[in-house]
Order: structure tokens, then sequence, then C-alpha cells
């Protein structure tokens, strides 16, 4: 029934479709997935300077890479048998960067806009693994990201952090054990005073800055009333008296977190009158807000920020884009740190993300902080400020082996990242990734032209010409809407 | 639409039934229904053809008996009752009707009416123009696919051409969506043809379009929260219309919500819930979310299923999946980059199916939106070239789409007992040349068109105009029947009303192409609608045409539409 | 610390406030900067030198310089010297706070607008100002955006009490947004709807705007001959009725096209995409005018044409994401190299305005993949100085040049380095800014 010539399209379909189930694992494109196998779990990264961040600076130093965790760091460290060796002299070494402000790796819309208060919305459901922002920010030495719900809401979504471990499942990058977030934003952006709404389209509450404390006082009033609810639910039921449990409620259920302590406010903030609100109006409902985000005017309130014991996680030196940045300046991070708030620099851009060291080495220039500080301000800092300073954000034995190797020193501009380890395994490597553009570039040619040839050929893979065909284009899975034309 | 090519059709019986005017059968019939006398009786036996059974060896020259519906006999030497009317099946194929496990055919295309209450909104937000605003259509999970099917028309006949017997009808975006019918593709009324309602409630992940300031949820992770919160309101709306049951007495008396009361065969774990995903993410993403409320549940589309096998074969996910493969645009920029994550898509996509099957995994095929229900075939015929075996493609055409939406006992393959949907073709069913010579659906006869010639169809000309008032004749044998038509007509839509000695019908469908106009009804002729379908030719106010009675034949009409100055 | 205490008080001396310019300097106030590490560019650098800043010109630099009698003297132990830098493309002076449409004067309506001038709009208070050259760029490009011909573009010095006083030259070129092919899905602001083109009919888009800019430019040319001839008068014994001698009717549009249609002024070509980039090229052939490409991140595919053309590129922003989801993750990092290496000519821009003091860390990314650091140094003075036309004014450290200079405790492309000393016109400008009062004033709260 079939003829020959079908037969052949088939066997070459089998082949093809062998190959290409060969490479397409783990759906990476230009990254090759993480090597693994007898005697991988054992690596030494070997004669480097080593920066610790927490505890020094050692030239020449090994570090002992077993089961994902550094096992050992110093100075003459013997390679065990089976172990991968790194040469890594004339290289730097520090942990790798944790970013604590992305958007990267979300589908659908980094804002539920539609709201004032959406905590019910979670990151993680839609994290989007296949970002290729994913790839670039890991060659820019970023190994953990707080991947954060837009600042359109005084209330905004729960958070994700996320190692960036380019190739695996959505879930499979998700920080084990990570403490659990929440977005807030107050000012100019919850008001929604940079922005016209469209034709029809009604204003949504707030519209001032006094609507936005309202905003985030009522949900917490809401969230704490809910708390009664239970109590009283709970109190009814075990006197035995036939009660039904309250409707839950996924919108107050991390307000109630928060205010029991178990999950963080990552809170959006520029103004210094906004910055003090909130730090009053958390003290007044009895939880600490983990960190302020941009903080740009955080220098002005410094002594009340770390009085109140919040992180301040911020840009090095943007400004005058907004009304509220227009006082910003790049010495913010050094003030703040200097009256003693842990601050954190972080990205909020992708492409920012990529070169967060050289921020770091802009505290340096605007503030004065030694070498140390600079560098804690990209890894030790953001890793307390998301409470997993246990796990990442320096050099020690018994952390997990999240490392980055520079071709210099990492606050010299003329440094670029040469590999990047999460848990151990190589995610990045620069010679790896020069190598294979050719490859990748090949493979393209050769399906574009079987697509074009195939199209050609009539019968059943061949159209006929004028075939009312569905267009590609409204193709659930093909470039969809966020596919922006650029200008 | 295409033109109609109903001046070139031939008729495809091998015998022309006892041609009868309109009025005289219709007459007749509806004497006779009224004086309760039942159906003609309806005997079928499909002789000496090749018997594709699906669930048993093919037999390679054998006899299929159906009688009022059902299958009474199949096998190689079968005694023919004699009532039967025999159909010479030598050097034909007799498969089961096929199956489409998801398209939105039979429903309407504009967004409905808004149900009758709004599901559980989120609290209102703080100090909200707190508009109680509809709810958006394909948000509610209280619509039932079942209500709204309207049969005939163009699309059915090109389904059944196709050899659909059977579909699983559901729109295809939105978040609760609703709930699907299964429905043969022809039935004497839309009621008649659903062989299943519900079969799921289908939920997608398609936002509300809200982005900043619109409707809720304007994201995809607000679809996420909203879906999630519903589901929890529908477990707690249990509880405590249980707990009330059992014991009312001091308790808060729960209100009746139509949605959640919708929702609770779904949160008990009897009603499947069907996932519309696509793409890698978006199938595991529905996979945790269906665990986190222990449902039952099924996933449609599917087109990267082999990039989860790992999960999908862990929990053993049944699966529908779509041929409507990716395809390189046709009107996109020819030297734009694509990814080459795009481009391995496309390729690798037909041999999703075969990779699946390779790991184990049971799935039955879907159109995929496909509009031509020619080209579904016609993939699923690529994903056997690309590695699936063609017995496999079969299957998954018919038994475990049966299987899979639970109706395995009626439908899916040739056996005694099962509904008699069949479609008789003069050779191998994934052969392009391939032509379907007779369909049977519930045991009865449906014409098949021959399927659209394969050229391009661009009218030279833009479409005539045909709205207007048209005085027509049509020629039965018992003579002629003055039947007005009044047409209204937007592009190359029409709709209308057409007046004849039964009354008033409203056009169910109809388009005009080129100087071809086609437009169906349904005309009740003593309490019995049958489905009429006017196939015309227009010139300046001429028509001229066919007219075709649903089940009983085709007659000849002509008119014109005076012109009032 | 008696020198740091010196240049306190000389600073806090001359400057009352952040944002106004720099002191007049007296006509015939002499610096000398002494002991310095002078890398002039355009020569070797002079390990331990001396430079003369005489009249606002450099007056001599060089191992052995005289110092004349009541010159001021800075002693730059341990300093380097360098050329101010030069921006290839901002918008410094036409915006200040990005989101506030009041103190935004980038896009003006109309599609076709040579006319409008970048200088008379420039905001000498700007607070931008001042905290671009305190990390050592003297002189910015700052051009217009809006429609297709957007204005003039003007070279600005970072100082001084009136536009006219900042003026280094304008017209530079008449900014052209070259109209690209946009197709696929995109967001229409005007309906808030995402709607689709096809290729097709972007193409034709693109096509009917090019066409109405060659339409513009035969306008133009007909212009330029008309007044050509009227400026040159009917030649005598030409027997000229007098109706034929038409008085020229000034059109100012077209005006402003003439020297592009002579060829005497560019368009500065904004176009990103190889594809745009080949089709600019194509468009100045057959019209005959000379271009000049801004931005250009996917010029090394065209590097060849270029080159054969002479055409110059203002690269960047070097610090942007590549444009292709399949592009090497380094591809904006690397594109200097790369035009380096095809001998393709090119300054650095950063199309900013308020972070327009980062450009030196564009060029110190090109360096890190690749490009060799004194290439990137030229094309942060001379290469940009040669391509606007003023060479002999601007871009290294030479006798007769206007003195541009910058005094720097480091490698200036380094973060951690910073500018001492700061001359502009030959007058030293003070570090002050709005962000250093601020960082006093918040530093010492209690």
């Amino acid at each position: 029934m079939r003829d020959a010539r079908s037969f052949a399209a088939r066997m070459w379909s089998l082949i093809v479709s062998a190959l290409l189930l060969g490479s397409s694992l783990g759906g990476s494109v230009s990254a090759q997935a993480p090597s693994r196998g007898a005697g991988d779990d054992v690596t030494l990264i070997r004669g480097g300077t080593i920066l610790t961040v927490t505890r020094g600076r050692i030239e020449n130093g090994s570090i002992l890479i077993r089961g994902g965790k550094i096992a050992a760091v110093g100075r003459n460290i013997e390679a065990p048998p089976g172990a991968k060796v790194i040469d890594a002299r004339g290289k730097y070494i520090m942990p790798g960067i944790i970013d604590c402000h992305s958007h990267i790796a979300i589908d659908g819309g980094v804002n539920e806009g539609t709201l004032s208060v959406t905590s019910m919305v979670r990151i993680e459901d839609v994290l989007d693994p296949t970002d290729i922002n994913i790839y670039r920010d890991l060659a820019g030495g970023v190994t953990t990201a707080n991947i954060l719900h837009g600042s359109a809401n005084a209330i905004g979504g729960l958070n994700a952090v996320i190692k960036l471990r380019w190739g695996k499942t959505a879930r499979e990058m998700l920080f084990e054990g990570a403490m659990p977030g929440i977005k807030f934003a107050l000012g100019e952006n919850p008001k929604r005073s940079n922005f016209t709404p469209p034709p029809g389209t009604p204003r949504r509450y707030p519209a001032t800055r006094l609507g936005v404390e309202y905003t985030i006082r009522e949900a917490f009033t809401q969230a704490r009333n809910y708390m009664r609810q239970w109590e009283e639910y709970e109190r009814r039921r075990r006197a035995g008296e036939n009660v039904v449990p309250p409707r839950r409620d996924l919108k107050l259920e991390p307000l109630v977190e928060v205010l029991q302590g178990k999950r963080l406010v990552h809170a959006h903030a520029y103004r210094a009158d906004e910055i003090l609100m909130l730090i009053r109006l958390a003290e007044e409902f009895g939880f600490k807000i983990a960190t302020f985000q941009h903080v740009l005017e955080g220098y002005k309130v410094a002594r009340e920020i770390a009085a109140h014991g919040a992180g301040a996680s911020t840009f090095s030196d943007w400004w005058a884009y907004k009304v509220e940045a227009y006082d910003a300046i790049p010495y913010n991070g050094a003030i703040m740190a200097r009256k003693g708030v842990i601050v954190s620099f972080n990205s909020d851009s992708a492409e920012l993300a990529r070169r967060l060291n050289l921020e770091a080495a802009k505290a340096v220039k605007y503030g004065g902080l030694s070498e140390d500080e600079a560098l804690a301000l990209i890894t030790i800092n953001p890793a307390k400020q998301l409470r997993i300073e246990h796990r990442v954000g320096s050099i020690e034995v018994g952390k997990d082996a999240d490392l980055v190797i520079y071709s210099g020193h990492p606050l010299s501009v003329y440094s670029i990242v040469e590999k990047v380890f999460i848990d151990g395994q190589l995610y990045f490597d620069r010679e790896a990734d020069l190598a294979r553009r050719a490859e990748i570039q090949k493979e393209k040619e050769a399906l574009k032209a079987r697509e074009r040839s195939a199209e050609r050929r009539p019968g059943p893979r061949g159209r006929p010409p004028e075939e009312e065909a569905d267009k590609g284009a409204e193709h659930p899975l093909l470039p969809g809407p966020d596919k922006e034309v650029r200008p | 639409m295409r033109g109609s090519a109903h001046q070139r059709r031939r008729s495809l019986h091998p015998r022309r039934e006892r041609v009868v005017g309109i009025l005289g059968i219709a007459l007749l019939l509806g004497s006779l229904v009224r004086a309760g006398f039942g159906q003609t009786p309806s005997v079928y036996a499909i002789k000496d053809a090749r018997i594709v059974t699906v669930t048993g060896p093919v037999i390679p020259k054998g006899t299929v008996i159906f009688r009022d519906g059902i299958i009474t006999a199949v096998g190689e030497n079968v005694p023919i009752p004699p009532e039967a009317r025999v159909i010479e099946g030598s050097g034909l194929t007799v498969y089961p009707g096929l199956f489409d496990t998801q398209t939105d055919l039979g429903l309407p295309s504009a967004p409905q009416a808004p149900g009758p209450r709004p599901a559980a909104a989120p609290a209102p937000p703080a100090q909200a123009q707190a508009q109680q605003q509809p709810p958006l259509p394909h948000t509610q999970p209280e619509w039932l696919a079942a209500r709204q099917l309207q049969l005939g028309g163009q699309r059915f006949e090109n389904a059944r051409a196709a050899g659909i017997t059977t579909a699983l009808v559901i729109p295809p975006r939105g978040i609760f969506i609703g709930q699907s019918a299964l429905i043969n593709t022809a039935g004497e009324t839309s009621q008649r043809a659903v062989v299943k309602s519900p079969v799921a409630l289908h939920i997608g992940f398609t936002p509300a379009g809200g982005g900043l300031g619109g409707r809720f949820p304007g994201s995809l992770m607000g679809v996420f929260a909203h879906i999630r919160q519903t589901l929890l309101d529908a477990q707690h709306y249990g509880q405590h219309w249980a707990a009330y049951r059992r014991n009312p007495r001091g308790l808060e008396r729960p209100e009746y919500n139509e949605t959640l009361e919708a929702l609770q065969p779904v949160v008990r774990g009897e009603l499947p819930v069907i996932f519309h995903v696509n793409s890698e993410s978006e199938i595991r993403r529905a996979i945790h979310l269906a665990e986190e409320f222990n449902l039952k549940f099924i996933l449609s589309g599917a087109i990267e299923a082999y990039k989860a096998i790992d999960v999908l074969r862990e929990k053993r996910v049944p699966l529908l999946v779509s041929v409507n493969f990716p395809e390189r645009p046709r009107d996109a920029d020819p030297e734009a980059d694509e990814p080459l994550r795009v481009l391995r898509l496309r390729a690798e996509a037909p041999q999703n199916a075969a990779r699946l099957h390779q790991a184990g995994l049971k799935f039955a095929f879907h159109s995929g939106g496909l509009s031509n229900p020619r080209d579904y075939i016609r993939n699923v015929a690529r994903a056997v070239q690309a590695g699936l075996p063609e017995e496999v493609a079969l299957r998954a055409l018919t038994i475990h789409a049966a299987e899979i939406l639970g109706v395995a006992e009626q439908l899916g393959s040739i056996e005694v007992g099962k509904i008699a949907n069949l479609i008789v073709t003069d050779g191998n069913l994934f052969e392009e040349r391939t032509r379907i010579r007779y369909l049977f659906i519930d045991g009865r006869q449906i014409e098949v068109r021959p399927p659209e010639p394969e050229r391009p169809s661009a009218p030279s000309e833009p479409s005539v105009t045909v709205a207007g008032t048209w005085n027509l004749t049509v020629e039965s044998p018992q003579g002629t029947v003055a039947v007005t038509a009044d047409l209204r007509q937007e592009g190359e839509v029409i709709s209308g009303v057409v007046t004849s000695p039964f009354g008033q019908s409203t056009i169910s469908s109809g388009s005009v192409s080129g100087r071809e106009v086609r437009f169906t009804l349904s005309v009740e002729i003593q309490g019995t609608p049958m489905l009429v379908t006017f196939a015309g030719h227009v010139e300046g106010d001429r028509m001229s045409g066919t007219v075709t009675v649903e089940g009983m034949g085709s007659f000849p009409f002509s008119g014109t539409r005076p012109r009032i100055s | 610390m008696r020198k740091r205490a010196l240049l306190l008080i000389i600073a806090f001396g001359l400057v009352p406030a952040l944002s106004l310019p720099s002191v007049r300097a007296q006509r015939g106030e002499t610096y000398a900067i002494t002991n310095a590490r002078i890398v002039p560019i355009t020569g070797p650098v002079i390990e331990r030198g001396t430079i003369l800043i005489r009249d606002g010109k450099i007056a001599a630099v060089g191992r052995n310089v005289s110092i004349p009698a009541g010159a001021r003297i800075i002693n730059a132990q341990g300093m380097w010297v360098y050329p101010g830098f030069i921006d290839s493309g901002t918008t410094i002076g036409l915006t200040e706070i990005g989101q506030v449409a009041a103190t935004v004067d980038v896009n003006e309506i109309g599609d076709f607008n040579p006319q409008l001038k970048a200088i008379v709009a420039v905001n000498p208070s700007s607070e931008i100002i001042p905290v671009t050259r305190v990390n050592g760029i003297t002189t910015v490009l700052t051009t217009p955006r809006g429609g297709i011909l957007s204005g003039q573009a003007a070279l600005i010095n970072l100082d001084g009490w009136t536009w006219e006083e900042m003026l280094v030259k304008a017209p530079v070129g008449i900014y052209f947004n070259f109209p690209t092919i946009a197709s696929g899905r995109f967001f229409d602001p005007e309906t808030f709807q995402q709607r689709e083109r096809s290729f097709e009919e972007a193409r034709r888009q693109r096509e009917e705007r090019l066409q109405r800019v060659r339409r513009l430019l035969d306008d133009a040319r007909a212009y330029a001959k008309a007044k050509r001839a009227a400026e040159a008068g009917v030649p005598e014994g030409n027997a000229a009725n007098a109706r034929d001698r038409q008085p020229l009717l000034v059109n100012p549009v077209l005006e402003a096209l003439v020297p592009v249609v002579e060829g005497a002024l560019p368009f500065i070509v904004a176009a990103n995409d190889a594809r745009d980039i080949k089709a600019a090229v194509e468009f100045a052939e057959e019209q005959k005018v000379k271009i000049i490409i801004s931005g250009g991140l996917e010029a090394p595919k065209v590097a060849p044409l270029l080159k054969e053309k002479n055409i110059p590129v203002l690269l960047g922003p070097v610090l942007s994401l590549p444009r292709n989801e399949d592009d090497p993750y380094d591809s904006p990092f690397t594109a200097a190299k790369q035009l380096y290496e095809a001998g393709v000519k090119f300054a650095f821009l950063t199309n900013d305005a308020s972070n327009a003091r980062n450009l030196p860390y564009h060029a110190a990314m090109a360096v890190a993949f690749g490009l060799p650091r004194e290439e990137a140094l030229r094309a942060l003075t001379i290469y940009p100085a040669e391509i606007f036309g003023v060479a002999d004014r601007l871009g290294s450290l030479e006798v007769g040049k206007v003195a541009n200079l910058v005094v720097w405790d480091g490698d200036p492309l380094e973060i951690r380095s910073h500018v001492r000393h700061l001359f502009i016109n030959g007058r030293p400008v003070p570090l002050e800014t709005k962000h250093t009062q601020l960082y006093e004033r918040y530093r010492n709260r209690p």
C-alpha cells in the first residue's frame, strides 16, 4: 500500500527524529545540558584567587566540590581520584551572583494589573524555563534570582526564588526551601500616575499615595479578620458545635503568612516618606519588611530602615526616569550600608543582570565601599535578604557549590565570566558556548532548507497553493502576542 | 466558503431512493408519525467488503449488518436478512466512523450571552467601583455545549466527507470553557445527535485580556489563581452542603450557586477535567494543578507532549493529541531569524504521536482547530509517515478516543452491539486519493458530498449580492412548491428567513462565494424538523439550483428577485 | 592634604550652586597640569608631563613645558590626563524626567521635521549635564528623535551659561529614523489592541515611507538649484525677461535639506537591523547623500559594504541584549571588535541622557570582548571628532585644540576610577552635582 517513496520518507523521518530526540533533551538551545556521570560528582577548581566574600581572599586557592556542595576551600587541596580538575590559574572565583529583583522567565505577563491587591497570584505558576534571558543572565554570573511580580499593584503577587538551572523544567529551577515572599509596591506605579488607561476603561483605585496606604491597611485588616474567623471556627469546632470552616481565601492567606512572619515582604518604594509609611504600617500590624526594592531615597531615611531591620535592594545608578527617582543618587547604597542597612544591588532588567559585578564596582566608586563590601552587595547580602544565606552567598564549606570563574577580578571592567557552576554542575562554559555557535547555525540552516523543500513538494506534505490552511501565526505554540515588533 | 458544487454533483447512491416531492413524503411521514407507527424499519448489510474492526483482526472479505442503528452481525459468512438494503462492498473497506476529540463544530462562534449568575468572584477590591460585571464568555463551568448545539451546514458536511462521525464539541479557548458534549455529526435533530453530555469540564488558560485596567484575570498567573480559588470554593461549597444536609440545625444555610454546583462532580473526581494545553510548560503546569485538587483529568492539545514523556508516563495521563502541527507562517518576514527552538518544534511536531506510542502512552487524535477536516486526516497520515504505526493511528482515531471519553461500549470499533457509525471507503483511509463512498451514522445513511477538488479556489470576481426577497419554485415530482426567501447578506455570510407552505423558518447557516450561494434551514413538517439546504447559482436577479432535504433527496429550484425601483 | 585643601578652596570659592555652569573664566586664565601621565590619543603616552591651558585652548603638551608666571598649577602626580570623551548619541538637554512630558522635548509631532534644531531647546540648567561631565564626558551629540526626519543634531560641550556657549557645532547632521519593516504582532497604542501586520503589508509601508523621503529630497534638490541660481543672479547679457527673475521664496523645510542634497551635511541614520542598514546605504547611494549610521548593532553583518562606502557607525548602546534569540549572548559586546577588524570607523554612543555618564563602560565592555583598548579610546575621542568634522578642535590633547580634558585617578574605563579635575573650553569645571550635594547632605544627617 505504501510506495517506496513514502517508505523512504518514513525512514528518513525516523533517523532525523532519533537525532532530534537526542539533541532536544532538556529543551535548551545554546547551552549544553550539564555533564552527568560517575566521577562528575567531584570537581576541583585549582589555583585561582578565591574571593570568599565572608572570609577574605585566598591567593592561589582551590575549591573542592562534592555532591553539589563546597567540600573544601583552601590553598593546598589534593584532587581525589576521579575528580574533574579545572585549572583556574590567573582566574578569580567568587560566589554565584544573587539578583534580588528580576522579571525573567515569566509567562503571560509580569503584572496582574487588573486589581490593586493580587496576593493570590503566584509567579511559581507561570515560570518559563525556555526564556533565553535565563541563559544570558547565567552567562553574566547570576546563579540565583528572586523572580518578582511587577509593580502595578499596591499588593502584588507571590514571588519565586529560582536557581538559573538552564535546561531544567520550571519546578526543577525552584530554590528548594527558600522562604516564600510577596511583592508590594508604593508610589507612582501602583497609583498609575504615569499611565493613561485605554478608552472606556475606568480608573482603578487608588490614585494617590494616601490610597496606597489604605489599600494595604485594608488588606491586612481583612487578613486579621480572616485569622479571627478561623480561630473562631476552631474554637467552636473543638467545643463540638456543628460548624463548617470558613471559605478559604487565597488572597488573604499570604497576608496571614506575612503577619505570622512566614512570608517575606519585598516592597518596591522610592520616596522617603512612603518608605517610612510602610515601616510604620508594618510595625503597627506587627510584621517586618524583609526588603525595600529600588528604595532610591533610602539614603534619606537610612537610619529608620536600619532600625526597622529591613534590607534594601537597589540600583547602582539609575535616576531621573520618574519624578520619584529624581533625587536618586549613586551613593545611595553606600550611605545605607554605612548606616547599618543590609544592602544589595539588583538588576530589575535582564540586560543589567549580566553585569551585576560591575554594578557592585560602582559602590566602590560612589561611596568608597571596600572590595568585600562591594562584592557582598551581590552575594551574601541578597542571600541574607532572601533568607538563603545558609545555602548560598559566599564560598564556605557546606554551602552550595554556586560559583563563578572570572578571567580577572570581578570588579574590573575587563573581566569576563568563563564558567558558572550551580550545585556543582557546570551550567555555563564560555568555551563550549563559542564552540557551539557554528553548530547552531548549521542546524538552523538544515531545518530551514528541509522546510522549504517540503513546501515545494506536492502531496500530503506539500500544499496546494491556495489551500485553506490555518495560518501558522494563529498557532498556539508559535511566538504569540508577547513577541514584540522591534521598532 | 467555496462555491457550491451542486450542479456538478452526481448521486452516490447505487439506486436512487423513491423520489417524492417534499410535500408528499413530508405529509406521509408526518401522518405516520402522528399515527404512532414508528419509523420505517432500516436494516443494512454491507457485503463482501474488507472490514477493519479495529479491536479484532481485519476481515478481508466479510459482511456487516446493522439494524435500527445497532450492529447486529460482523463476520466472513453472515446471513443477510431478506429485508436488508444491501450495499455491494467488494473493493471497498469498512472502518468505524472516526472521532475528532476536540472541535467547536456545531457551536455558535460568537460569544454566548453570559450565564445567569457570575461565579464566586474574588473579594471585591478595596473601594472598587464595585461593578458586578457580567461574566466573560467561556469562564463559566456550568455552560453546556449540548444546549448550544446546532447541526447542519457546510462544516458538518466537510467533517463527514473526511470520515468524522463523532466529535467532542467545545470551544477551544477560555478558562472554565464549559462542559463538552460528544455528538454524532448527523442526526434527525441536534438533540438526537448527542451521544454523551457532559463528557468533561474543559479548562483553558486564556487570560481575559485584562492588561492594565481590564478584566480579571489579565495575566496567566491570574488565570491560575482564579482556577484555584474557584475549585477551592467548589470544595467548600460541597463541604458546606454536605454538612447542612447531614444536620442543618444551627448551621448557616449555604446559598445555591449554579457555578459551584456544576463543579461538584469535578471536585469529587467524578467528572473528568480536560485541560487545553500544548507546550511542555503548559502540560507540566496542568498536571501540577490537577494533582493539587486530586482531579481526574485528560490533556488535550499536547503538541509538545513528547518533551514531557517522563511525567506523562509516571502519571499515566490520557491524551487527546492535536495534529494541527505548527507551520511556518506564510505572511511572515522571510528574513526573520526564527529561533532554533521554533524550527525544531516544527520539524519534530509530526513525530509527537510516534514517540508517545513508543513510550507506551495512550492517546487519541483531534483536529486542533484545523479548518479543513481533510487536513485532519492528512496530518494523521503525516504522523504515520513520521513513524507512528498505521494501526495505532487508526486506534487513536477510533477506539482509544472512545475509551478515553468513556463511550467504548457504544463506539470506536465494529463490534456487535455497538452503534452503527461506519465509513465505507474505496481505499486505505490514509491515502490521499481515497474517497468515502458511504457513510452511516446511528445506522442511517448520510449523503456524502465529494470532497472539494484540490485546486485554487479564489473566485475571480467578488461575490454577488443576494440580499433581497426571492420568489422561488421547487420542482418536486408531486408538483411545484412556492417558496419565498428573504435574504440578508453581510460580506459572504447569508442570513434571513424562508417562507413556505410549512411556515417560516430562520436560516441557520448560509454563505455566498462568487456566484454560488448556499443556505440551510430547518423546516418543521408536522412536528418533525427536517434539514433543508438550498444550493444555487446566481446571475443578476435569477437564481437556480438544487434543494436537498436531509435523507430524502434533491430537487431543482429556480426563481427571481423582483426589482423594486 | 594641602593640595586637597587648595582644590577645595578653589572649588568652593568658584561654585555657588550645583547645576550652574562653571564660573566664567577670566580671559587669559592659564592653567598648568603637571606631573601627570598624559594620554593624547593621537600620539604616544607621555609618562610624566605637563599640559598648559591658555585662553581656552591647549597651549602646550609635553615632558618639558615651561610654565608661565601667574598660571594656576595643578599637581597631577599619580594621575592620568585624557581628552574629554564624546558621546555620539544622546538626548542631553532635551529631557529631564522621562515620564514627565513637560520635561521631554525629544519627539515632535510629524514625520518630516528636518528644520527643527535640537540646539535651541537644550536646557543648560539640566541636572543631567553636571552628572554626565563629572564622569569624564565633556562633549555630546544631542539629537531629536521623533518621526522619520527628526531634526538637526547638535554637538555641545557640557558647560556654558547659554546654549550658544555650549555649542560646538550645529547642525552636525539630520537625524533620520530609517523606516524598518515591522511585521508580526504588535500593540497598537491608538486602539489599545493587539494587531497583526503581515510582512507584505509591512514591506509596503516601509516602501511608502521611503518614497515620501525620496519626494522630499527631490523637492529639496529642485529648491537647491533655484536657491543657487537666485544667489548667482542672472548672468549679464542674458536677455532675461523681468518676469523670469523670480525671487526665491524661502521654504525652511527644504532649506534645511539643501546641505544634505548638496552633500555637505549627512543624515544620521538610526538603524540597527542589518537589512535596514543595507537598505539605508543603498538609499544613500541612490539619492547621492552622505550618511552616518547610528545604533548599528548589526552593522558587523554588513561591514564590508560600510567599509567600501566609507560609512562610519555611531555604535551602541553596547550594553544591550542581543537582538535575536539565537544570537550569541555577547553579540552587542563584540560588535565593536568586528567593525574594527573590518576596517569600519566607529564611535560609541549611549543613546541616553540620565546615564550617559556610563559611556566609558560601554566602551570598556567592548574591550573586555576583544576590542583593543587604544581603539576604544579613539572611538571615544578622535574618531567621533573626525566623523563630526571637528577634529581640528577636539578629540585629542594637541596644541591648538580646545582644552576639553579630564584628570583621572585611574583608568577611565575602569569603574572604580574618579575624575579629579575637569576642564571644558579651558575652564575648570566644578565636580559638584545634584548627586554630590545630596550625598553630602544626607551622609551628615544625624
